[in-house]
């Protein structure tokens, strides 16, 4: 495999005494996706944030083609270059008072490159996220969820990224809207050879769009691997019950309702342990004691007990 | 035996907007039936007129509703309090905004035993407690002491069912309950959903977007689509025979790609669900595959399909 456009070598990101994202190791490549799952809290997106600067990290560095970005504001300004960003909420995220054509250009504005064949470079922009048609001077409310997500992919687009890194990029849109955006994100990989970061709560799209996976849980990679083996072979209990908590496909094959009622207890503070020890199954003294280290060549996990993982 | 719930070819307007045409259910007792549908398709507002909650300027502009024999279409004042709680209960997805912010969970949940029973405040907290270690929350008396910002958002909606389950609504309308939160706790939440119905016998009509909840828990679904019931039926039928192309698009997103191979393209339905303008004749036809020639014109009937299973498409035959 070529060498990665980023690296994220044992990044820390701490808010006051929170650790939001501890120890985290990533590598992100051309032509390839990298699919990060896991619930509210668990760091994905402040990865996600930490990855294109909005967030400086705390300890560990992040490397652009090499070059450590983190901290230096000139290193940052290349990497920013090369790494788009799409949001969550196509209606946050989209100044609705810009015109289209001033929203897909505004990354161009920034970096002084819209001088000249500015108006084509927005058609093209449109015309590659499926907008040929409309009118750039148009204002955003006239669009719909999924053609504002649209608009952001095209302003992601707008300085040829190596990178585009999609926060939980279709969780706001219509069910019926999401595979049109989800397709056209594998369009583009296929097309452009960017390299993807998709981050989302659901283990269904980030299996589909998705070469490696990386599940996180309190701020911690626990397992990490092949897209198809993570998901069909989970190692860490955490993976195993995120698996068992997607719903069945039809009536004929309930898998929740049949569940042992399981109890919700009070969010403990932080564990000396492993973080999961509070709610895993499989828990036994040395969880509550000792952190477990991912570990593993290919398919990593961190877990004291990842033989017992049913 | 009569069903608990029917709605009666109910139409809701906001001013000159239809949010719902005519719609038709009906819900047995210790059942439930989902509502399925994606944003503008009128599922929230069918809803809403159910429980006589429509905001100011949304009105039931045609049609009736009946729970347990009462037409709560023509209540007004203390009336419509009283059979609120009493007759319908409702869990919104919200649960930080439906809560009172300033007061403990377990006060909220004892409020319902001191002001419909009397019950003194000892014995409306000790009830309170009961009911919210029934709903699987550990060290309960703790927690009653909670405010609910203190409190996850998958407690705060146990805290929401344990206060319905005090009222004992004889319907439980459920606003997407779990959507805001978690798949882990989402799966926990219609756990507990479906062991209620079995322990108490609740009714519930389950508003979602989403087809896997729907298989989970419904007994029966109804699909809506700009403001139209489109298809419904017993869930198994539906999911079995779906007969409406809107009904086999949505399916297919879901039980579509399990085997898929990595990166391989998502079967998608074109274009976006109607926001503020309802297309006439059928409303799916914009996006349907099978267009032809009576769509964007005629509104069609709803058909016979299958056992207790109705769809409203002009592939099916049948004229309005």
């Amino acid at each position: 495999m070529s060498a990665p456009i980023v690296e994220l070598d044992r990044v820390t990101k701490r808010f006051g005494g929170v650790t939001a994202v501890d120890g985290v190791s990533l590598s992100l490549h051309a032509g390839r996706t990298l699919g990060v799952v896991g619930e509210s809290g668990c760091g994905k997106s402040t990865t996600a944030r930490l990855i294109v600067g909005l967030e400086r990290p705390s300890d560990g560095a992040l490397r652009f083609n090499g070059t450590p970005y983190g901290r230096s504001a000139r290193a940052l300004r290349a990497a920013r270059k090369a790494i788009g960003m799409i949001f969550q909420d196509p209606y946050e995220s989209i100044d609705g008072r810009f015109t289209v054509g001033d929203v897909v250009a505004e990354p161009l504005d920034i970096h002084g490159l819209a001088r000249g064949a500015r108006a084509e470079r927005i058609g093209e922009l449109l015309e590659s996220v499926g907008m040929g048609g409309i009118d750039p001077d148009a204002y955003p409310a006239q669009f719909s969820g999924g053609q504002r997500q649209r608009i952001g992919i095209a302003r992601a687009l707008a300085l040829d990224p190596e990178l585009v890194v999609c926060d939980e990029p279709t969780s706001a849109l219509d069910v019926s809207v999401q595979a049109q955006i989800l397709n056209l994100l594998l369009e583009l990989q296929r097309g452009r050879g960017v390299g993807l970061l998709v981050i989302s709560h659901d283990l269904h799209v980030v299996r589909r769009m998705s070469d490696e996976v990386a599940v996180m849980y309190a701020g911690m990679v626990v397992e990490q691997g092949p897209a198809d083996e993570v998901t069909r072979s989970p190692r860490h209990p955490y993976t195993r019950a995120l698996l068992d908590a997607i719903p069945g496909t039809s009536p004929a094959e309930r898998r929740l309702s049949g569940r042992r009622r399981a109890a919700e207890g009070i969010a403990s503070a932080a564990v000396a342990g492993c973080p999961y020890s509070t709610r895993c199954p499989l828990v036994t003294d040395i969880c509550r004691a000792e952190k477990p280290a991912l570990e593993g060549v290919g398919h990593a996990v961190a877990c004291h007990h990842a033989e017992a993982v049913p | 035996m009569t069903p608990l719930l029917e709605v009666e070819r109910v139409s809701v307007h906001y001013g000159s907007f239809e949010a719902v045409t005519e719609a038709s259910i009906a819900v047995e007792e210790g059942s439930t039936m989902a509502i399925v549908g994606e944003s503008g398709s009128g599922k929230t507002s069918l809803a809403l007129a159910v429980a006589r909650l429509l905001p100011p300027g949304g009105e039931i502009a045609a049609g009736s509703v009946r729970v347990d024999g009462v037409d709560v279409t023509s209540l007004a004042g203390a009336d419509l309090r009283r059979a609120r709680g009493r007759l319908v209960g409702y869990l919104a997805q919200d649960s930080m905004a439906a809560l009172n912010p300033v007061l403990p969970a377990g006060l909220q949940v004892a409020e319902v035993f001191a002001t419909r029973d009397g019950a003194g405040r000892r014995d409306a907290r000790r009830q309170a407690v009961e009911l919210l270690a029934q709903v699987g929350i550990q060290r309960a008396a703790e927690v009653a002491a909670m405010y609910p910002h203190e409190l996850s958002g998958g407690m705060r909606q146990r805290v929401m069912i344990a206060m319905a389950l005090a009222l004992r609504s004889r319907l439980l309308i459920a606003d997407e309950p779990t959507t805001a939160l978690d798949v882990t706790v989402q799966a926990e939440i219609l756990a507990l959903a479906a062991a209620l119905q079995a322990e108490h016998g609740v009714t519930f009509l389950w508003i979602t977007h989403d087809m896997g909840v729907v298989a989970e828990i419904a007994g029966t679904v109804a699909v809506m689509y700009g403001g139209r019931i489109v298809e419904q039926g017993p869930a198994a039928e539906v999911f079995a025979r779906p007969a409406h192309p809107y009904t086999q698009a949505l399916l297919e997103t879901v039980r579509g790609g399990a085997e898929a191979p990595p990166k391989a393209p998502f079967a998608t339905i074109a274009g976006a669900p109607p926001a503020g303008f309802i297309p006439p004749g059928c409303p799916f036809h914009p996006r349907c595959a099978h267009v032809h020639e009576p769509c964007p014109d005629i509104v069609p009937a709803t058909v016979d399909v299958g056992p207790g299973h109705q769809a409203a498409c002009h592939l099916l035959g049948g004229a309005r």
